[in-house]
């Protein structure tokens, strides 16, 4: 190849260099846009590639639901979302409608099949078939393999313990928005998204739930009572660890629950609980000092307050003694006892313990409680044994635990509580009066109205209560709320255990009687039996070690004849 | 020269392309296999959840109970079956003496003669915890070979059953008192 070169001379030479120049200037520009370009590539495959990976795995955390479970207070599934398909149509791809309908109505029987081809002959274009099927209804539905049939995927609301704790539940609607008990209390909390992984851990232990809501089913039944309520709680921490109102309802299906099933008479029913208002009077009276153990009582006579007569339900007709009043439930002892007291003392006690205001539970259906608005002596003297006062049992319970723990007033709570947050409770009286609180209530299942409750080993204490329901213009004799509060064991309690029969009829075993003492006390007795292994507490019986005492004693007099 | 260069430039350019393409390519395959492994925790937590809920189901309380009435003979403890210590057990006359011959935190469960037994340990706690002194393995023995802490006769057990009624049990202070007649006799 041969260069030639080619000169140009002149003005046609200056332009050609100009020409050259602004070749240069462009090349420059171009080359600098590619460098940096080259160097961006170079930053974007090397360095930022790990950024990149970051970002990537960031989004890959995926939710599966959308509301958050609930747990027993050994992580128990309780409440849960779970997946699930609706099915739908589209009528004008349906090729035979008689067919698929009947097809439809061999998988699904709930579905009246009249109205199924109705739907699947209709003009629209999306129709509801049924919503929130089970995974073995949407594999046949599947199988079935007609066209026109299409699946919309949403989330359902599922309580696998059935019934079990339906109360504490409550349940949602079928958008997944609470709608009683817990599921509406933590609403917000359940359906935070930020908060969905964490279960929601409730103080509720489905074993002694099932112990309790079994037991009282069984104590309806036996003594043909209308309804029944129950709770069980640590008196050391106010957590309640069941709560059981009956009869109840599945919150798998709680929107088709009946009114009655779906009243919680355990914190929202507010009821004259009768003498268990007796142990209240008691410490009253010890704590404020106006009596003492020695004190003593004419019962020999009722009470006739204007047209009001207070009578004994156990008559004993003589002096008694303060154990004495609160052993053979003495009404006549008691509204004495808190006349001594005073009204504006016995108001402040009963408010201190929490009984004039709605117990703070984390559930909507807490009841308000029904309280004279003047507080005359005759008021005094009908609650002292726990009538013209309504209180719901969870207030009742949290007061009782105060009156045996030791004088510590913990708030009912259906959260659990973790070590850390163990905080002492507010002192409502003395660790003293408490010491014989307990001791008082271990004597009324010993020697007094409530000897049915006794468990062998658990040392059982309590009080029963029964209560005639106010009807029109009085009260009625025959319509009875019996209760019985247990606690065990009464040497360093741990568990109180409440039991309300509303309007329990007396059998052939109870010769007719239906009070506390032969409805409730039992029930409660039975509740014991079965928790008490579950709980963790041991039985002490009376005469332990007694047999290796006696080994020893009879090995020493052979040793030492 | 400069052809050479151009070759060489071309031939890089061609390769690089290529190289872009299959990165590009298996970017694209590795982005599908990470959400296609997305799709599966998804599912396979809504697994989860579903087996926790049956499970949940299954072993409800009520389920437990209608299956253990129905296929167990086993009923609930009554407290009296219940034993929080051995403290709680009553000694046969002989195991003082067993317990002063062992070593402080060990004493021998009296049991029946001919048979191995079987050292308790006696932790803080009261909690027993037994512990074989020799190697042998109880395992492998024939049952009535094997160590335990109830009071049957071998004699006894092998006997083929009786047909007589049993004696009427004596309560607590009934055996005491007979225990005690004995001694007095053997004085």
């Amino acid at each position: 190849m041969t260069l030639t070169r080619v000169r140009v001379d002149g003005a046609r030479a200056t332009a050609m260099e100009r020409a050259r120049q602004r070749l240069v200037v462009i090349a420059v520009l171009f080359g600098g846009a590619f460098l940096l370009m080259g160097v961006r590539t170079l930053d974007l495959g090397l360095f930022r590639a790990v950024a990149e990976t970051h970002s990537l795995s960031a989004s890959a955390t995926v939710r599966a639901a959308s509301r958050a479970d609930i747990v027993d207070r050994n992580g128990v599934v309780l409440a849960t979302n779970l997946r699930t398909a609706s099915l739908y149509a589209d009528p004008k791809r349906i090729l035979d409608p008689e067919d698929a309908a009947a097809k439809l109505v061999r998988i699904l029987p709930d579905l009246a099949q009249a109205e199924l081809l109705e739907k699947l002959r209709s003009s629209r274009r999306f129709v509801w078939i049924k919503r929130k099927l089970s995974p073995r209804q949407m594999w046949a539905v599947n199988a079935l393999g007609l066209p026109g049939l299409a699946f919309q995927e949403e989330e359902e609301r599922v309580y696998p313990q059935g019934r079990l704790a339906a109360h504490v539940l409550g349940f949602t609607d079928p958008d997944g928005r609470g709608l009683a008990g817990v599921e509406h209390f933590f609403d917000s909390r359940l359906s935070d998204v930020t908060m969905v992984d964490e279960p929601l851990r409730l103080s509720v232990d489905v074993r002694v739930q099932h112990a309790l809501a079994d037991q009282i089913a069984q104590a309806i039944e036996r003594f043909s009572a209308k309804a029944g309520a129950g709770l069980v709680m640590d008196v050391r921490t106010g957590e309640l660890l069941a709560l059981a109102s009956l009869p109840d309802y599945d919150p798998n299906h709680g929107g088709g629950a009946p009114k009655d099933a779906l009243f919680n008479r355990a914190s929202q029913g507010v009821y004259e609980l009768g003498s268990t208002f007796k142990a209240f009077t008691i410490a009253m009276a010890l704590e404020t000092g106006v009596a003492d153990l020695s004190s003593r009582y004419d019962a020999s006579e009722p009470i006739r307050v204007s047209r009001f007569t207070i009578r004994d339900d156990h008559p004993q007709a003589r002096m008694l003694s303060l154990p004495e009043v609160f052993v053979h439930s003495s009404n006549i002892g008691a509204a004495k006892m808190a006349l001594d007291v005073g009204a504006q003392d016995q108001q402040a006690f009963l408010s201190r313990i929490g009984m004039l205001r709605p117990a703070a539970l984390e559930i909507s259906e807490v009841g308000h409680p029904l309280v004279p608005e003047r507080w005359r002596d005759i008021a005094t003297m009908t609650i002292s044994y726990g009538h013209g006062i309504a209180v719901s049992p969870v207030q009742l319970a949290t007061g009782l635990a105060a009156m045996v723990n030791g004088g510590d007033l913990f708030p009912a709570t259906l959260i659990r509580k973790n070590e850390d947050q163990m905080s002492s409770g507010k002192r409502v009286i003395s660790e003293n009066t408490s010491d014989i609180m307990r001791r008082l209530m271990r004597l009324v299942v010993r020697d007094g109205t409530a000897k049915s409750a006794d468990v062998p080993g658990y040392q059982v204490g309590g009080k029963t209560g029964t209560a005639e329901k106010p009807a029109a213009g009085g009260y009625a004799r025959k319509a009875l709320l019996s209760s019985f509060a247990g606690v065990f064991p009464m040497d360093d309690p741990r568990y109180l255990v409440f039991v309300l029969v509303d309007e329990p009829k007396g059998t052939k075993a109870t010769w007719n009687f239906a009070g506390g003492g032969w409805t409730a006390a039992p029930t409660v007795a039975k509740i014991i039996l079965r928790i008490a292994p579950i709980l963790g507490v041991e039985p002490q019986k009376e005469d332990d070690g007694l047999f290796q005492q006696a080994a020893y004693a009879i090995e020493d007099s052979r040793r030492h004849p | 020269m400069r052809q050479l260069l151009i070759a060489l430039i071309a031939l890089l350019a061609i390769g690089s392309a290529a190289g872009l393409y299959q990165l590009k390519h298996q970017v694209e395959a590795r982005r599908d296999a990470v959400s296609a492994l997305e799709r599966q925790i998804v599912d396979d937590a809504e697994a989860v959840r579903v087996l926790e809920a049956e499970w949940a189901y299954l072993s409800s309380p009520q389920v437990i109970q209608d299956q253990a009435f129905r296929y167990l003979k086993l009923r609930p403890a009554s407290p009296e079956q219940l034993v929080s210590s051995l403290a709680v057990l009553p000694y046969r006359l002989e195991g003082r003496r067993l317990a002063s011959a062992m070593p402080d935190d060990v004493f021998r469960v009296p049991s029946p003669r001919k048979k191995p037994t079987a050292p308790v340990r006696i932790e803080e706690h009261d909690q027993p915890v037994i512990a074989v002194s020799d190697a042998r393995d109880y395992s492998a023995a024939p049952r009535a070979q094997q160590p335990r802490l109830t009071r049957t006769d071998r004699a006894k057990d092998n006997a083929p059953p009786r047909q007589t009624s049993r004696p009427k049990q004596l309560d607590f202070g009934a055996r005491m008192q007979k225990a005690l007649e004995r001694i007095g006799d053997e004085r």
